[in-house]
């Protein structure tokens, strides 16, 4: 959804299809409508802090929550949690699949390597870098996708 | 035994680098901000360490060492958690936490949902999994002057609670940062070359492994006499001869009284007898270990500390997730980790601290678990005095030329200090913040001046870590792991489901998020004191006792319950959310920009500024 809107803006070109765009149009209703009850209700400091970078337009957007700009973030913490979600399920369907082999298959883990069991090793030792490897792999793409959407924002 | 005055020299270094660093940070000290945030401008690598400094306390210095040796391959889900809640801590927490830019928890609570009572509630929470924390790390410290010194228990609680009391006073949050980054440095250093000398001089990893697999029970080394309390239970589980060294009384398993004379030697077959006078027994090279677990059930998975596996398997594998749920989530909703989080620059750099976090703690979790397991072949003696926890300190003692276990077990006497010190300072720090700056600053005076805050903060540091080292001074019975990971099982029924919704889900209401707290919180802390209270110990679950008198299921799920503790949390949040939507604030959209919206953007300030 993200890569449509930058190319909405940029080429004036709808590549997106009939249903995503039906869903974007109702997602900014809502959000009008949630704005209207928001700027009311913001602190008068708060709202001049918002109003930081005036000159800029889309930035403005974000920070009033309007229009393009809340759907902006909301596609961000979309995007982020999917990212987030995806990889915390990974991992606990990879651990919490540990116990049931312990339990069921046995002997498989049993099996033994340089004199450890399977079971020892994995645990002891080779579940470490697979956590590293995969928080690795979490901040990298989450800061790729702050970085599209700061450019796109500004 | 003599005193290894190696050992002195180096706790006393210990203590002497942590205070200096202490009183040069509190020169920098300047503004209120430094003192509680460190003003927000420590580095990423510095923040690790400091972070992975504080995390790394008595528990997992000492207690999973000690409880590997006890327990065997169960307890590897102990490090496995601690590390992996970090992986959960950066996927859900870290990030958003920073960027939302507030202090505590219960600022979270207040500034996400806009309610004092959400403060309030959270507030208290931090008081409880504080609470639960900060008695083993007094124990730890009691433990090991009494090891390595022979000193009483209660002098190890009264130095070290003092002098991080002190420390804590003076220095606020930027003097424990430099001092956190640099007790992480001695501990790894501490464990990991003390491991690499003893391997190399004792055999690997695993031939260690499948030494203590391999033998049915472990047998004492050399001729040695033990001490033994009143009340103390010994599980025989063979044929074994002693001799007491005093006159006294045992009761067996069936409830009959025996009577042991003085230097006449005994024989016992399989079974328990309880110590019903102090005493002690002096044992032969080649005796079977009382209380040791067979290799068997020590090598291979659902052993000792998951409950009776032969009766029960299924609440074997019951128990493992419940503990391993409680751990991993328990993590990221730790009150003093979370804290540290607000000393990163944004939010894109709590990410990358998290990652170096993940990386320095993983190394060190390597290592714990082979000083179990090398315990269980060189210090067996150790199941029969029940002092598995000391595992660490006293391994060093076998391993061959006097000066040799001198130095090793002087760096790990330093390391295992500066593992309860920085921890306790960190909880110090949680818990005062907790008591100055939310309840004095937000709740009782909300005009209260910064530095009054300031003030407040230092009484109620003087307040909480003169609490903590009285009730330190009776938790010498219990086992180190044992209050930490009900600590967990809490912050993982409470903290973590209200973070990581109210990060994450804009449908969380005031009333929902409420509701599940109580729900998770409350049930899971009525659960553990439960057993702490009625569990019988020494049959115990996971050595936290069990309670007699319901069924194996009920005991197993009071005994840890996060397995039901936190979906039941979540789903009450999510369920009374749907029904309140009324009780989302009206500023949701903006709470969510604040949240998620990269600072390079420039679009907001942090959410308290001075």
């Amino acid at each position: 959804m993200l890569r449509n809107f930058r190319t909405e803006k940029s080429n004036k070109q709808f590549a997106y299809d009939q249903a995503e765009e039906e869903a974007v149009l109702r997602e900014l209703e809502e959000l009008e409508e949630l704005d209207e009850l928001v700027e009311g209700d913001l602190p008068e400091a708060e709202t001049a802090l918002l109003y930081y970078s005036p000159d800029e337009e889309t930035l403005q957007e974000v920070a009033e929550q309007t229009n393009y700009g809340a759907v902006f973030l909301d596609d961000l913490i979309k995007r982020q949690r999917a990212l987030s979600v995806s990889i915390a399920v990974t991992f606990l369907v990879l651990i919490f699949s540990f116990p049931l082999l312990n339990f069921f298959l046995r002997s498989l883990v049993a099996f033994e390597i340089f004199g450890f069991e399977i079971s020892w090793l994995f645990l002891g030792i080779l579940i470490y870098p697979l956590i590293w490897a995969l928080a690795f792999y979490f901040v990298t793409t989450a800061d790729k996708y702050e970085e599209d959407f700061t450019k796109m924002v500004r | 035994m003599g005193i290894n005055w190696l050992s002195v020299i180096t706790i006393l270094s210990v203590i002497i680098a942590t205070a200096t660093l202490g009183i040069l940070a509190t020169r920098i000290v300047r503004t209120t901000s430094d003192f509680f945030v460190a003003s927000r401008a420590v580095g990423p690598f510095m923040n690790a360490a400091a972070i992975s400094g504080e995390y790394l306390s008595a528990a997992s210095f000492m207690g999973v060492a000690g409880m590997v040796m006890k327990f065997g391959y169960d307890v590897l889900w102990y490090p496995v958690g601690y590390a992996a809640g970090y992986l959960f801590l950066l996927l859900f927490v870290a990030g958003p936490l920073r960027r939302f830019g507030a202090y505590t928890v219960p600022d979270y609570a207040e500034g996400r949902f806009n309610s004092l009572n959400l403060r309030k509630l959270a507030v208290f929470f931090v008081m409880i999994i504080g609470f639960f924390y900060m008695l083993p790390q007094m124990k730890g410290a009691g433990v090991t002057l009494q090891t390595v010194l022979h000193l009483p228990y209660w002098v190890g609680v009264m130095v070290v609670g003092s002098v991080i009391t002190m420390n804590v006073v003076l220095g606020g949050m930027k003097g424990i940062t430099f001092v956190q980054a640099f007790q992480f440095w001695v501990k790894l250093f501490a464990i990991a070359v003390p491991i690499f000398i003893m391997l190399t001089l004792l055999g690997g990893y695993n031939s260690h492994i499948e030494a203590g697999r391999s033998e049915q029970i472990p047998r004492f080394n050399e001729n040695l006499t033990l001490d033994f309390k009143a009340e103390t239970r010994l599980r025989f589980t063979d044929v074994t001869g002693f001799t007491p060294q005093e006159n006294g009384r045992v009761r067996t398993e069936a409830g009959q009284e025996v009577i042991l004379v003085a230097e006449r030697p005994v024989t016992v077959s399989a079974g328990e007898l309880t110590l019903l006078s102090a005493n002690q027994f002096y044992f032969e090279q080649g005796q079977p270990v009382p209380n040791a677990p067979s290799g068997q059930s020590w090598g291979a998975p659902f052993g000792p500390l998951t409950g009776d596996s032969k009766a029960n398997p299924g609440l074997s594998l019951l128990y493992t997730y419940s503990l391993m749920i409680a751990i991993i989530f328990g993590t990221a909703g730790l009150p003093h980790i979370l804290v540290r989080f607000y000393t990163n620059k944004d939010g894109r750099s709590a990410r990358h601290t998290t990652l170096l976090v993940l990386a320095l703690i993983g190394i060190f979790y390597l290592f714990p678990p082979v000083f179990g397991v090398m315990g269980r072949i060189h210090s067996p003696e150790l199941y029969a005095s029940g002092t598995t926890d000391s595992v660490v300190l006293s391994l060093p003692g076998k391993v061959g030329p006097d000066w040799l276990s001198d130095v090793l077990g002087a760096i790990v006497a330093a390391g295992a200090f500066a593992a309860f010190m920085s921890t306790f300072s960190g909880l110090l720090v949680s818990v005062s913040g907790a008591l100055a700056h939310d309840i004095y600053g937000k709740i009782l005076v909300p005009e209260a001046s910064a530095r009054s805050k300031r003030r407040a903060f230092q009484l109620a540091a003087l307040a909480a870590g003169g609490g903590a080292i009285v009730c330190g001074l009776f938790v010498d019975k219990f086992d180190i792991n044992m209050l930490v990971g009900w600590a967990f099982a809490i912050a993982a029924s409470s903290f973590f489901p209200l973070l990581v919704l109210g990060t994450w889900w804009k449908g969380l209401s005031k009333v929902g998020a409420t509701a599940g707290l109580l729900a998770g919180g409350i049930l899971a802390s009525a659960a553990i004191v439960t057993t702490m209270l009625l569990g019988e110990t020494g049959a115990a679950i996971g050595s936290g006792g069990i309670v007699r008198g319901v069924g194996p299921l009920t005991a197993t799920l009071l005994a840890q319950p996060a397995i039901w503790s936190v979906p039941l949390s979540f789903l009450t949040m999510i369920v009374v959310s749907r029904l309140t939507p009324d009780q989302i604030p009206k500023e949701i959209n903006h709470i969510m920009l604040r949240l998620h919206v990269p600072e390079t953007l420039g679009l907001r300030t942090d959410y308290i500024s001075e």
